[in-house]
């Protein structure tokens, strides 16, 4: 077995569990997001639909916080001292969108259900934004060397930083209001999807025009033309959700949805690979799968299980998907 | 334990010298600066070493064997293990007297024991963080045992960002503990529903119901 051959493998499974997290939990934080901005009906059921999912929909964000850890402990290390304040504020709003979510059904109080409504969306708000501006550094790469890392909160806020944040603010609005027609069928569902497209069509074709000039995503992309198959069916899912929006498919929408976020961020992963966590004063001093990876007996152990595992994980959680698809809530049930 | 963190364990039981067949008293307190524990009493021969390895003549690693800088602090260690075990005797007792009660149908009427419990919520709360904090005090100073030390796996990131991210966390899940503690309060003072027939007929309950509705 060669030796890259293991590190590459756990490169792109790190990349899919990241893609598999902002699919599924992007529109769970869309809903978040559009939650504080609803009349109490409506809110009342947008926010029971999120009861059976947004928690397992958060394990892939574990999952992937696992696997850098054990896959990649050299890049978990960097990680997490060189973007410490950015990754404890997203901690800090993922724990006050799951407190806002069990905390608001506690009361019937209208100002208490506000104002855990209002808590779900700006924790929300940040999570995604954040995220975004933190992989949106990572592709255009840090400001590291041989002895560290040498930004701050402010660095991090540069104009590409930010554009990844509201591309991603964005489309998990967008996503967001396709589960609240999809799961409650309301007609407003689809007024907001429709009126979040435009700005977010704007907002990823400028993505896609600033990577080019921000990034070297497209360097692997030209080295092997065929990859362009996964951005290209990027843009078409992004067109197909809106079209199929247009004829009042919610379901279809928002798996196309999903699908859109799924694609842009395995192409951002392809475009990334072997880097993980590039630098920008000098490569020399980039993390990359092959440096930063565990022991090739690590790793070929954690594969096994993986292959074991990771089906079996898909499987129930498409299962859980259908148990809760026909039921969709009304105002008596929690859920 | 012993086996693989025999400071932790050695710590935990207040054990200062090498040896073997090494009793478990009922009453200790250890003293630090002495390196030995002033007050033994009521000693069980053995128990220790069985309890370490299955064998009550075993030898036990004594905390003189291991250098001072390589110890964890002993006091909190030790202290939060009796007062964890303590409490769990203590749980132990109020179940089998609460079961006894039953058996007797006078549980709803002891007034005194109903009181007892309603304030001991809080116990398994403190339980839990104490056998945390034998864990985690226990292993010091090492963050992986015997191969890296806490010292060393200190994250470069600014003092100040620590400090925000540790008062942050302070507060906000103190005030979740208080909220935590009003919502506990204002459910339980509903009192326990009647078990409605209209459950049986459902076909899909979900457990939060039947949670509510036992409770």
């Amino acid at each position: 077995m060669s030796e890259t051959l293991l590190p590459s493998i756990w490169f792109f499974l790190w990349g899919l569990v990241w893609a598999i997290y902002f699919s599924l939990d992007g529109f769970n934080l869309g809903v978040g997001m559009l939650a504080g901005f609803l009349p109490q009906t409506e809110q009342k059921k947008l926010i029971s639909s999120l009861g059976p999912f947004w928690d397992g929909n958060q394990v892939w964000l574990i999952t992937a916080g696992g696997v850098t850890f054990a896959a990649f402990p050299k890049l978990y290390a960097v990680m997490f001292s060189s973007l410490y304040l950015p990754l404890i504020i997203i901690l800090l709003s993922l724990v006050f969108r799951a407190v806002a979510i069990e905390f608001y059904h506690q009361s019937k109080n209208r100002s208490w259900q506000k104002m855990w409504a209002s808590t779900l969306s700006v924790g929300s708000f940040l999570v995604a934004l954040l995220f975004g501006v933190a992989f949106g550094n990572i592709f255009q790469g840090l400001l590291l060397d041989n002895t560290g890392y040498h930004g701050s909160i402010f660095s991090l806020l540069n104009p590409y930083g930010i554009l990844t944040g509201i591309l991603f603010v964005l489309i998990f609005a967008y996503n967001g209001s396709l589960w609240f027609a999809y799961k409650t069928g309301s007609e407003k569902g689809f007024t907001i999807a429709k009126r979040i497209y435009l700005p977010l069509l704007l907002v990823a074709v400028l993505f896609l025009i600033y990577t080019v000039f921000a990034t070297n995503l497209w360097s692997n992309f030209l080295g092997l033309p065929l990859l362009f198959v996964v951005p290209l069916l990027a843009v078409v899912s992004l067109l197909a959700t809106r079209m199929l929006l247009g004829r009042g498919q919610a379901a279809g929408s928002l798996l196309a949805g999903s699908l859109t976020v799924l694609l842009t961020v395995v192409t951002c992963v392809i475009g990334l690979f072997p880097n993980m966590f590039p630098s920008k004063i000098n490569p020399v001093y980039s993390l990359t799968a092959f440096n930063a990876s565990s022991s090739p007996y690590t790793l070929k152990i954690m594969l096994v299980v993986t292959i074991i595992f990771l089906p079996m994980v898909l499987v129930y959680q498409i299962w859980h998907y259908k148990l809760f698809a026909p039921a969709r809530v009304d105002e008596e049930s929690p859920y | 334990m012993a086996r693989v963190q025999p400071s932790k364990f050695a710590a935990m039981e207040a054990i200062w010298e090498t040896g073997r067949e090494i009793p478990a008293y009922l009453v200790v307190v250890p003293n630090e600066e002495s390196e030995s524990n002033p007050v033994e009493a009521v000693g069980i021969p053995g128990l220790t070493s069985f309890l370490a390895f299955n064998n009550s003549s075993a030898e036990v690693k004594g905390l003189k064997d291991i250098p001072p800088a390589k110890r964890p602090p002993v006091a909190l260690t030790f202290w939060s293990f009796r007062i964890m075990v303590l409490l769990g005797i203590y749980f132990l007792a109020v179940a089998a007297f609460g079961w006894y009660l039953q058996a007797k149908n006078r549980l709803l009427d002891s007034t005194r024991f109903l009181k007892l419990l309603l304030y001991s919520i809080p116990l398994p709360y403190i339980a839990t963080n104490l056998g945390w904090t034998v864990t985690e005090v226990g292993r010091q100073p090492w963050t992986v045992y015997g191969l890296m030390t806490t010292a060393k796996s200190v994250s470069p990131a600014p003092a100040s960002n620590v400090l925000f991210s540790l008062a942050t966390i302070i507060v906000l899940y103190s005030a979740l503990v208080g909220l935590d503690f009003y919502l506990i309060a204002k459910n339980a003072k509903k009192g326990p529903e009647p078990i409605s027939e209209a459950e049986d007929d459902s076909t899909v309950v979900h457990p939060e119901f039947v949670l509510s509705s036992n409770s």
